[in-house]
């Protein structure tokens, strides 16, 4: 009886098949839709079984069973699920019989060729995700393992891109409705997942290669079971589950980029396993160096004398992996799954581009050419068990490592205002993030009819981010100068440096949930809730240490030893032990006060939500809250505190109520109806309350956080209406509206020097917008039984966004801070596109016995949207527009053999910010990347 | 239902006690200070104990060569002297804060420290400075390296006199800016505020660099009024400028700018002062301009304009070849200039395409000056270079060093406004009355 439990909300679907028990003289349709995969027979839930030319037909459930009724007479029944080749069986139904009609799928090439993860419930698949999409009562988008292959999304920071709503930054990013990091959060496996990168709040995506991703879901409206810290959305990517096969498949590939690979690509002198993206200690801090004072005075250079530049020719791209699983039958009704999975990648790119800042006149105050070459690598290891324990009870532990390595070469020369020469920048910056997270979790269902489930996890992460040894030396040269005649700038001590910086994250967090049905009716498809109540709590502990040194080298006194100039190209011969020695090079310690601090939070939370069945199998009522407490505090010292004073702390005590409700209405089987409304918090970012300086680059504008930082508080609404048509199609149209008070925004501050961005509460903003979403069979669309438009899918999804911020400078609240000189005090949000366009087609058939082919073309384009405030009336900064074509081939040969080509960035898409003044507009930066191809095979060994 | 409530309730308990024991992250317990606040803080504590406070009413003292420094740090709420019978040690900045006034005695030797701070003495809006030396007992703020050995230009962050007189940057009457390397907040809307006295005081290795456009200076006064007294200053080899004036109305009378590797003075944000006895002697190191002029390099026609009045400068370059200036008027400044000498530099004045409009008006020019021995004496000066009313010559007189005046074309400043001296010479020290002597240091 339990098992109804489980299956009910299939039942309930396979229940639309049965329009009513008085219809005598029909007769029943009945059977099991199974899949084979190498020999093993499993049933197919989900499947779309309908009787050719009409509308009477039913869906499977989780046991791959399907019943409806229908009229006596000779059918064609047709089968039809994504990834699947479509079936066809002639049957008879007599009146008042049953007619039993089993039928086995074969898997399309598609399929075969990830040898992947084909079972019950398998959320790779873009059909089991649309299913579980109508039934959850939450406004939930997933995309699939399968889907991201099929649109050459290489990680997850492309794959969310495909999602309605959502953009990136950089690639990296994720943007939700127009959104920022700030307003998103990321978990993995359902757990708060901690982020590498110590600006941002969520983890960059692209470190997360998709060959660990089952599926990627974002949710974007909060329900209470979330941290409140968010308005946006919140990313939760599933890794790969074992599956109850055997499996073990291993994969090679490479690639060019056209304006890197196989041309000059300049680096330094590295460390030995830079390949790997693992420094081996030759970047660290020489020992005994941090006991020798502000002033350095050992005997001996205590550096590697490594400054020259290195030049090579560039590799092609290169990446592996191995993936295996396979399930150990321990008793009756006890089965321990494993999977794992290893990937590693590496890419040589080159990009070159402009970097300004101009003023209201529109001329350069800035203008540099900027040349980068980077050696970027990921290696990524995935582990994961779970013992299911018959149908009550699973436990599981998953352990996924991250390693990412960012090796660049990066040169700015050009003007700068403020010099009578031109400046000649050269920075070597080798970045290592590494990110280990370590997860249990599971699950128990109690009591008659299992009306108690009870769900637990926990998980314990590091993340940790370094920047060892980026090297810079500047100089100042005329034009027309040769290579042996540049000056170092050696007036400004801080520029010629070494600088060792390391970012160290824990994470603690737990939950437990209880789901209870307190009532509920018997039917006789079992047991339907009336009304079920979920509470739980939820903690999260998390600390952060911060440090850096700067060795800053003296360079006065080799510029007097070198009146005609130094040699650009090779600066080790004045910064070598003999010049150490002679003291023509000193170094100084110069870690300032403000070079450590430390950031710790305690998130702790209690929710409860009802679920109210109002009126049965169509509306369906959620409503619940969440209390979370939150206390964050920063330790640090001012970059103009003593080391005498005491270190300072900054803290952030709060409590928040946080309501939710929602509402579902099924209108009729395919179309449904809901609406959400919910209210959330926006936590001020670590850095942002830091009241210390940094720059985030090279001639870049500073930034101060702000201690007095308040939480944001965001009120959002969503209306969303949805139509199902069964194997993974659908239309979705949704609009969203969204006030967020107290918005903390990024303010350009009145300053004697440069540039000076700090964080207020200053803002109110408000974004609404619509959303619409198509996924469709070509074939369905126009009408036809022709193969070649039924081969012949589309996936389109658009927003339509409309965001407005309003700054008010709040002075008089605090009369010894500097004014806010943002330009306009009304702007759309920064990083919200007006529109978003995603769109692919695909096209998939055999091409020749035992070989199938898939085309498919992707393409993504966002609207000019803010890249950064302008000030001191100059205007807002704008980037433009990014058309991004990718388009992916791939062939499955045999059973065994799967071969890809992926070609990135077809149209050479340019990165542009344009930022106008009273005299015109100006690029301030622009670059393009260059399109990559690349190419792979992999084989399944069993 | 009662059996399900009987197996809830311990259920619901277990799972809770499981979030609490998966929230401790470690069972292990350093000891340690956990208190942030405190000067033993350990990060990495868990038990706490034995935490130790910083006593602000002890004064402390730290011994440097065998001698006792009295150290100071963070801000002075309270009015405080400085003796000259002991010695001073910065380190960080140290901040006179509103409503205090810190005196400091003829005659007392302030050092920085070398501690990887960023030590700097900055008076915050509403707060005064006393510091009245003698020409026989300056007041020397210097690094502490110049007693542990290897003083050097950028040691430290100099002066900083913040206050609420206008500054332009933000398009407001009251506009208030952060100052370089987090000196303090300052202006506003009070052109006659007071920052207190400074007479005779030396500052030496200061202009600590923090960043490309973000250096300490010399002497920084940022948005400082006209009732503030500033006499006899001497900014002596710092690695960035040696005075430089953020806006405000602050004047300016006997300053000596010696051996500074960027500006030696610079005024930019709407500064609209006077000056008077103004002295540059670069040497052959470094040295940028001997007065870098600007309105504002973002928004070149920001009110209220860069608009000073100076007579009597002496601008001596390096004449080493490096492409510095004597004056570079740029970015839209105004001002008016007299009874000027400068010589030894690569360009002697040059003026930005962007000022042309004002050296046409006349709200922008240089007269009864001698520019001279210049690699280019003029670049695109306009009507300073060629209009023969101004009075402006090629040739100049024999100097020593920055010593020596040329009576002949000079106007009495006086005339203009009763603030300044009355002499008749061009330059700003006279052979005859070396008024830099005894208290400057020279290169």
């Amino acid at each position: 009886m339990h098992r109804n439990l489980l299956v009910l909300p299939f039942v309930l679907l396979g229940l639309f098949g049965i329009s009513s028990s008085a219809q005598a003289q029909k007769g029943t349709v009945a059977g099991t839709i199974t899949s084979n995969e190498g020999g093993s027979v499993q049933p197919l839930p989900f499947v779309n079984v309908v009787l050719k030319g009409t509308t009477t037909g039913a869906t499977t459930d989780l046991d791959g069973k399907f019943s409806f009724p229908a009229e006596p007479g000779t059918h064609t029944l047709q089968v039809s699920f994504v990834g699947y080749e479509p079936a066809e069986r002639t049957i008879t139904v007599v009146a008042d019989q049953r007619t039993i009609a089993d039928v086995e799928m074969k898997t399309q090439g598609i399929e075969m060729a990830e040898f992947e993860v084909v079972q019950v419930a398998d959320r790779e698949r873009e059909g089991v995700l649309v299913m579980e999409r109508k039934e959850t009562t939450a406004m939930v988008q997933k995309i699939g393992a399968q889907e991201l292959k099929k649109k050459g999304a290489g990680d997850v920071a492309e794959g969310v891109q495909k999602l309605v709503g959502l953009s990136t930054v950089g690639g990296r990013y994720v943007v939700v409705r127009g959104l920022t990091d700030r307003y998103n959060s990321a978990y993995l496996n359902g757990m708060p997942l901690p982020s590498p990168d110590p600006d941002m709040k969520v983890a960059p995506l692209d470190i997360f290669p998709t060959d660990i991703v089952e599926s990627i879901s974002v949710t974007k409206a909060f329900t209470p079971e979330l941290y409140g810290d968010f308005s946006g959305g919140a990313v939760d990517i599933g890794t790969k589950r074992a599956t109850g096969e055997n499996i073990l498949k291993v994969s090679l590939g490479g690639g060019l980029n056209t304006q890197s690979t196989f041309r000059d690509h300049r680096s330094y002198n590295g460390g030995g396993n830079d390949f790997w993206g693992r420094d081996d200690g030759t970047r660290s801090i020489p020992a005994g160096v941090l006991s020798q004072g502000v002033n350095l005075n050992g005997e001996r250079l205590p550096f590697a004398v490594n400054f020259n530049p290195t030049s090579k020719n560039a590799a092609p791209d290169l990446n592996f992996g191995i993936y295996g699983g396979t399930t150990f039958k321990l008793g009756n009704e006890i089965t321990l799954n494993v999977v794992g999975t290893g990937n590693y990648r590496n890419e040589n790119r080159y990009r070159n581009g402009q970097l300004r800042i101009i003023n209201t006149s529109n001329t350069p105050l800035v203008d540099y050419t900027m040349e980068s070459w980077q050696f970027n690598t990921q290696t990524s290891a995935l582990g994961s068990a779970s013992l299911d324990l018959g149908k009550r009870h699973g436990v599981g532990v998953t352990s996924l490592w991250v390693n990412m390595s960012s090796d660049e070469h990066r040169i700015n020369y050009g003007e700068h205002f403020d010099y009578q020469d031109n400046v000649y920048a050269r920075r070597y910056t080798y970045r290592q993030n590494t990110m280990l997270t370590n997860q249990i979790f599971g699950r128990h269902a109690f009591g008659m009819q299992e009306r108690l489930l009870v769900e637990w996890s926990g998980a314990m992460s590091t993340a940790d981010a370094a920047e060892p040894d980026r090297r810079q030396l500047v100089y100042l040269y005329t034009p027309g100068d040769e290579e042996s005649e540049y000056r170092f700038n050696a007036i400004d001590r801080l520029e010629n440096h070494r600088w060792f910086s390391a970012l160290q994250e824990e994470e603690t967090t737990a939950r437990a949930g209880v789901s209870y049905r307190l009532l509920q009716r018997e039917t006789a498809e079992g047991f339907q809730p009336i009304l079920v109540l979920r509470t739980g709590a939820q903690s999260k502990q998390k600390s952060r240490d911060f440090g850096y040194d700067i060795f800053a080298y003296s360079l006065q006194e080799v510029n007097a030893q070198n009146p005609n100039g130094v040699a650009l190209n090779n600066p080790d011969q004045y910064l070598d032990n003999e010049a150490y020695q002679d003291r023509t090079l000193t170094i100084a310690k110069l870690t300032g006060p403000e070079a450590k601090h430390t950031i710790e939070q305690s998130v702790n939370a209690a929710y409860f939500t009802t679920e109210v069945d109002v009126v049965p199998q169509k509306v369906k009522l959620m409503a619940g809250a969440r209390l979370e407490e939150g206390d964050q505090r920063i330790i640090y010292r001012k970059q103009s505190d003593s080391f005498y004073q005491a270190r300072r702390v900054a803290r952030i005590q709060s409590t928040d109520l946080l309501p939710f409700a929602s509402v579902k209405y099924d209108i009729n089987k395919k179309d449904i109806v809901r609406a959400s409304f919910s209210k959330t918090i926006s936590r001020p970012g670590f850095r942002e309350m830091a009241p210390f300086e940094y720059t985030e680059f090279f001639a870049g504008t500073k930034n101060i956080g702000n201690p007095d930082l308040k939480n944001g508080e965001n009120y959002n609404a969503d209306l969303r209406f949805e139509r199902f048509f069964g194997g993974g199609e659908l239309i979705a149209v949704g609009a969203f509206g969204k006030v967020l008070d107290n918005t903390i925004e990024k303010v350009a501050l009145a300053t004697a020097s440069g540039q000076l961005q700090s964080f207020r509460n200053t803002g109110r903003a408000e974004v609404y917008g619509v959303e619409l979403e198509v996924v469709k069979n070509i074939g369905a669309i126009v009408g036809t039984d022709s193969t070649f438009w039924n081969d012949l899918s589309v996936g389109m999804n658009a927003s339509l966004l409309h965001s407005q911020l309003t700054i008010v400078d709040d002075r008089t609240a605090d009369a010894n801070s500097a004014e806010v000189v943002l330009t306009n005090d009304v702007r759309p949000l920064q990083g919200a596109s007006p529109y978003l366009i995603n769109f692919d087609l695909s096209y998939s058939r055999d091409l020749c016995e035992n070989v199938k082919g898939t085309f498919t073309v992707a393409y993504n384009v966002f609207g000019k949207r803010v890249f950064a405030a302008g000030a001191n009336g100059l205007g807002d900064q704008y980037e433009l527009p990014v058309n991004t074509l990718n388009v992916v081939a791939r062939a499955d040969i045999g059973k065994k053999w799967q071969a890809n080509i992926t070609c990135r960035n077809v149209l050479d898409a340019r990165f542009q910010v344009e930022q106008e003044t009273p005299a015109g507009t100006s690029l301030i930066n622009d670059y393009r990347i260059g399109p990559s191809f690349s190419a792979g095979i992999s084989y399944r060994i069993f | 239902m009662s059996i399900n409530r009987t197996l809830a309730q311990p259920m619901l308990l277990g799972t809770l006690a499981l979030v609490a024991a998966l929230s401790m992250s470690s069972c292990k317990k350093k000891e340690g200070c956990t208190d942030p606040t405190a000067t033993n803080y350990d990060p990495d504590a868990e038990k706490d104990c034995c935490c130790e406070f910083p006593t602000p009413d002890v004064e402390q003292t730290t011994t440097i060569n065998g001698e006792t420094y009295y150290v100071l740090s963070g801000t002075i709420s309270s009015d405080r002297t400085l003796s000259s019978d002991r010695r001073h040690l910065i380190s960080g900045g140290v901040f006179v804060a509103n409503g205090s006034t810190l005196t400091i005695q003829a005659g007392a030797r302030i050092y920085a420290a070398d501690d990887a701070t960023t030590p700097f003495l900055s008076i915050q809006r509403g707060g005064r400075i006393n510091a009245v030396g003698t020409a026989s007992s300056p007041i020397v703020f210097t690094t502490i390296r110049t007693i542990t050995g290897g003083a050097d230009r950028g040691a430290w962050g100099g002066i900083i006199l913040n206050g609420y007189a206008p500054i332009n940057i933000c398009g407001s009457s009251d506009c208030t800016a952060e100052g370089e390397g987090g000196s303090g907040v300052y202006g506003g809307s009070n052109p006659n505020d007071n920052s207190g006295v400074m007479k005779y005081v030396r500052v030496e290795y200061a202009g600590k660099i923090l960043g490309t456009d973000n250096e300490l200076n010399g002497f920084s006064f940022n948005g400082v009024g006209s009732s503030t007294v500033l006499e006899h200053l001497q900014a002596y080899k710092g690695s960035d400028d040696g005075f430089e004036f953020f806006g405000g109305t602050v004047n300016l009378k006997w300053a000596v700018s010696t051996g500074n590797s960027d500006d030696s003075f610079d005024w930019t944000h709407g500064w609209r002062g006077k000056g008077q006895f103004w002295v540059v002697q670069q040497d052959a190191v470094t040295g940028d301009n001997g007065m870098e002029c600007d309105n504002w390099e973002t928004d070149y026609t920001v009110t209220p304009f860069s608009e000073p009045t100076i007579s009597n400068f002496t601008l001596v370059g390096a004449d080493d070849g490096s492409p510095n200036h004597g004056m570079r008027l740029r970015h839209g400044t105004k001002g008016k200039l007299w009874n000027g000498l400068v010589t030894g530099f690569a360009q002697g004045i040059r003026v930005g395409t962007e000022c042309d409009a004002y050296v046409n008006d006349g709200s922008l020019f240089v007269k009864n000056s001698a520019i001279w021995n210049n690699t280019a004496n003029f670049n695109n000066a306009g009507a300073i270079e060629t209009n023969s009313a101004y009075g402006n010559t090629t040739a100049g007189p024999v100097l020593n060093g920055y010593i020596g005046t040329e009576a002949a074309g000079a106007v009495d400043p006086s005339g203009v406004d009763s603030w300044f001296s009355s002499v008749t010479f061009k330059g700003a020290v006279e052979a005859s009355n070396d008024w830099t002597a005894g208290w400057t240091t020279s290169l």
